[in-house]
């Protein structure tokens, strides 16, 4: 019987085993997966073991398997040293996901109205879509959206499912097999409970589904909220050419001076030139006028350009006919701007405003087609209603530090159930805590070490938000330079 | 206290444990209950934080709480004695027994191993849960008459608490009420209630019942028991082990709610531990229910930190 905890095998960029067995005398190895993003794997050596310096080379991975069943390949790419006693040699590198670096998307790549399963996700067989060529294929794969549009310039394959994954609120992870993604919403329960005790005691280990932790760190308690947004996609387009489908979307006029909302004072036909307004205050010659019903999109709506009248009489004429009837009453906004919002969230934090970019997101080609400002603008209804879900309540994300008990399946995405009264670190402080609610699972890191000693560092949070950090401020940042034209 | 026996789970007869020597036997018990305190800097003395008025989770110094006083750590005991026979070959078949029974003791049956001691001024014995993790020995030597060797075995018992022996100690009501629950070690011990089939949204209180009378934990289960007719198969609440089922062993967990401030599910703290009139604290269960009536049976297990 062996009682051998884990085993490490160098392999080659090829997948060969290297060498004449696994390394000997680790001293700890450990395997990070985190959401949408490659996770890590390091092993820790003695630094005098010549052998496993000399297999652990850049152009080769890592390849551990432990007692509890888990499998990860990790990349080498980092090579460290830590001062003795005794002095060790740490290498690591991101995980299996981190192969998806390697390939990128080239410039204009278009997918218009495909399926987003089959034909932009796709697999290794599948030549045009993201995976084709990369060895990569689907593990479990059930997007939220059935077809999907989308441009894809200068990215990595990885980053470009990162982008996909944002656009319709999906998230992704590796498969459970070696290089097959899962993609979906997630958020299933896992069944976990995670809770601290007064006492350690033999029977807690028995129990199903549990697990003790021994502290928590309050990483972000924040109230960083959005709960009304105001969408821009590529060259400031915006959701007004979004179908009836995106049914939530609100119009208002431009705040400014150039702004101004009024109704109709008679019905207007289909083919009519021009309006009669309740008031034409405000309103200016080459500006755009959305006419609708502006807290009910379903309603039949339009965007015209005024030729002439306004602010000196109550008749607008327009440059063009319009396309549908409407009644007395219809509102008619001057530089719409259109919204969605959450009024629960509003109750709670009060108005909270944001103007959101996804500088990816606009039409494909005009020409092409003339459903392309249709389905460009629901792509972009779908993505800010997605980010409103993670961004309309306050964030809470924790650390739990030295989880035992983890159960080996657990993966990130997955939701747990946290327990835990007691006193937690936030901010170099401590506070003492009462929480007993459920949270994504966004980070874990399993750590083993050749004494036999097990444990796990859960990042948690009540969103599928990363914790904001240096890296990912800057990469917002840079889009939104992007879009102005910086 | 002297230990007597070391092996797998107290219900098979104490025979089929290992008896452990007793020849010169001399035994070293030692307990922590280490401090847990921060220096403040450019003050005088240290920051507790642990003690009476000063609970994370309890505020008044009437309740009994897990921050009451000082984590108890594990334990470490080692006992050593001299093995006797006749011949040299007569030791080293003692020392086989020896060896099998403690250093390389292991079960394919049982997930735990036990230790059991027997105090001097009570005939009752007290358990622990433990493992040997260091034997060494003298050489064997002939003193003329026997063939001795000198033993020293080292135990480990990582929650530092004993228990009364099987069985539990028990208590039972049916329906809505109170009923007398008595802790004879020092130390609280975690209750474990079993509630038959027909109950609707129970709730369980350990109260002392008097100067001044207080609940001490407890908890509510929303939803009607059901399962099985055997104890245990319906409502089964172990507050030892976190555990919460229903029906047949269901996870039930997301039912239930406990006490305001409480990490421990449901204790009940020893008789030892004076009321406010500095006499033995008494203490009933109190069963409650929105609806039905069924048998409630309690289980907990005197316990105790022994050094």
């Amino acid at each position: 019987m062996s009682f051998e905890l884990f085993t490490v095998d160098i392999l080659d960029n090829a997948g060969a085993v290297q060498g004449d067995g696994p390394l000997h005398n680790v001293v700890s190895v450990s395997v990070t997966e985190e959401l949408d993003r490659a996770g890590k794997v390091a092993v820790t050596v003695p630094a005098t073991d010549t052998r496993a310096i000399a297999l652990l080379a850049a152009e080769n991975r890592l390849r551990v398997r432990t007692s509890d069943g888990i499998i990860a390949t990790g990349l080498i790419e980092n090579f460290g040293t830590q001062t003795g006693p005794p002095p060790l040699f740490v290498v690591s590198g991101p995980d299996l996901l981190g192969e998806l670096i390697y390939y990128n998307t080239g410039y204009n790549r278009v997918y218009d109205n495909l399926a987003t399963s089959a034909a932009i996700i796709g697999t290794d067989a599948t030549a045009s879509s993201l995976l084709g060529g990369t060895g990569w294929t689907q593990g479990t794969v059930t997007p939220s959206r059935t077809n999907d549009t989308i441009v894809f310039n200068a990215q990595t394959v990885l980053q470009s499912l990162g982008t996909l994954a944002q656009q319709g609120g999906d998230h992704f992870r590796q498969g459970s097999t070696t290089q097959t993604i899962d993609w979906g919403l997630f958020g299933v329960d896992s069944g976990l409970r995670i809770t601290n005790v007064h006492h350690v005691l033999n029977g807690q280990a028995e129990t199903l589904n549990m697990s003790i932790t021994s502290g928590i760190t309050v990483n972000t308690l924040s109230a960083d909220i959005e709960n009304r947004l105001f969408p821009l996609g590529k060259n400031k387009f915006d959701m007004r050419d979004a179908s009836n489908s995106s049914a939530n979307i609100k119009v208002q006029a431009n705040e400014g001076p150039t702004g101004a909302t009024t109704t109709l004072a008679v019905g207007a036909t289909a083919g009519d030139l021009s309006i009669t307004l309740a008031s034409g205050t405000g309103f200016i010659a080459e500006s755009e006028v959305w006419i609708g019903d502006a807290s009910d999109w379903t309603q039949p709506h339009e965007v015209v350009v005024i030729e002439s009248g306004g602010v000196a009489g109550a008749v607008l004429t327009f440059i063009n006919t319009i396309q549908n009837s409407y009644s007395i009453g219809a509102d008619i906004i001057q530089i719409p701007q259109f919204y969605v919002e959450d009024t629960t969230s509003q109750s709670t934090y009060g108005l909270r405003e944001s103007c959101p970019q996804f500088a990816w997101i606009g039409p494909v080609d005009l020409s092409a087609d003339s459903g392309q400002q249709e389905r460009a603008a629901d792509v972009l209804y779908a993505a800010v209603n997605a980010r409103m879900t993670r961004y309309k309540d306050a964030y809470e994300n924790y650390t739990l530090g030295a989880v035992y008990n983890l159960p080996s399946d657990l993966r990130v995405g997955q939701k747990v159930r946290l327990v835990y009264k007691g006193a937690g670190a936030l901010f170099g402080g401590t506070l003492f805590l009462d929480i007993d609610d459920d949270f994504y699972i966004l980070k874990i890191v399993r750590t083993w070490k050749g004494s036999g000693e097990r444990s796990a560092t859960l990042t948690i949070a009540n969103v599928t938000r990363p914790m904001p950090n240096n890296t990912n401020l800057i990469l917002y940042n840079l889009d939104t330079l992007q879009w102005i034209g910086l | 206290m002297i230990l007597t026996h070391f092996g797998i789970e107290e219900v098979v007869p104490l025979f089929q444990m290992y008896a452990l020597p007793t020849t010169q036997a001399t035994e070293e018990w030692s307990v922590d209950r280490p401090p847990i305190v921060a220096q403040v800097a450019g003050a005088g003395g240290v920051y507790d934080f642990y003690g009476l008025g000063k609970n994370l989770d309890y505020s008044s110094p009437t309740d009994y709480g897990t921050a009451s006083y000082y984590p108890v750590s594990s334990q470490t005991i080692t006992r050593s004695f001299t093995l006797t026979s006749s011949t040299y070959s007569g030791i080293e078949d003692e020392l086989d027994e020896l060896r099998r029974n403690t250093i390389a003791f292991s079960s394919t049956t049982h997930k735990e191993s036990w230790l059991y001691a027997l105090p001097r001024n009570t005939s009752a014995k007290r358990k622990a849960r433990a493992k040997c993790i260091n034997m060494s020995r003298s050489r064997a030597y002939n003193d003329g008459s026997y063939v001795k060797m000198e033993v020293e075995l080292t135990f480990f018992l990582p929650e530092g608490l004993w228990y009364e022996t099987y069985p539990p100690s028990s208590a039972f009501i049916t329906g809505t009420g109170t009923v007398s629950v008595s802790n004879g070690g020092n130390y609280p011990a975690l209750v474990t209630v079993f509630i038959a089939a027909g109950m609707t949204n129970p709730g369980v209180s350990i109260d002392r019942t008097s100067s001044p009378a207080a609940t001490i934990s407890s908890w509510v289960w929303t939803g009607v028991t059901a399962g099985g007719a055997n104890l245990g198969t319906s409502l089964a609440v172990r507050a030892a082990s976190y555990s919460c089922l229903n029906n047949n062993g269901t996870d039930a967990y997301s039912g239930l709610a406990i006490g305001s401030g409480q990490i421990a599910w449901l204790w009940l703290p020893p008789t030892t531990v004076a009321n406010a009139a500095g006499g033995p604290a008494t203490h009933v269960a109190t069963i409650t229910a929105s609806a039905g009536s069924a048998r409630v049976d309690l289980t907990w297990y005197d316990t105790y930190i022994i050094a």
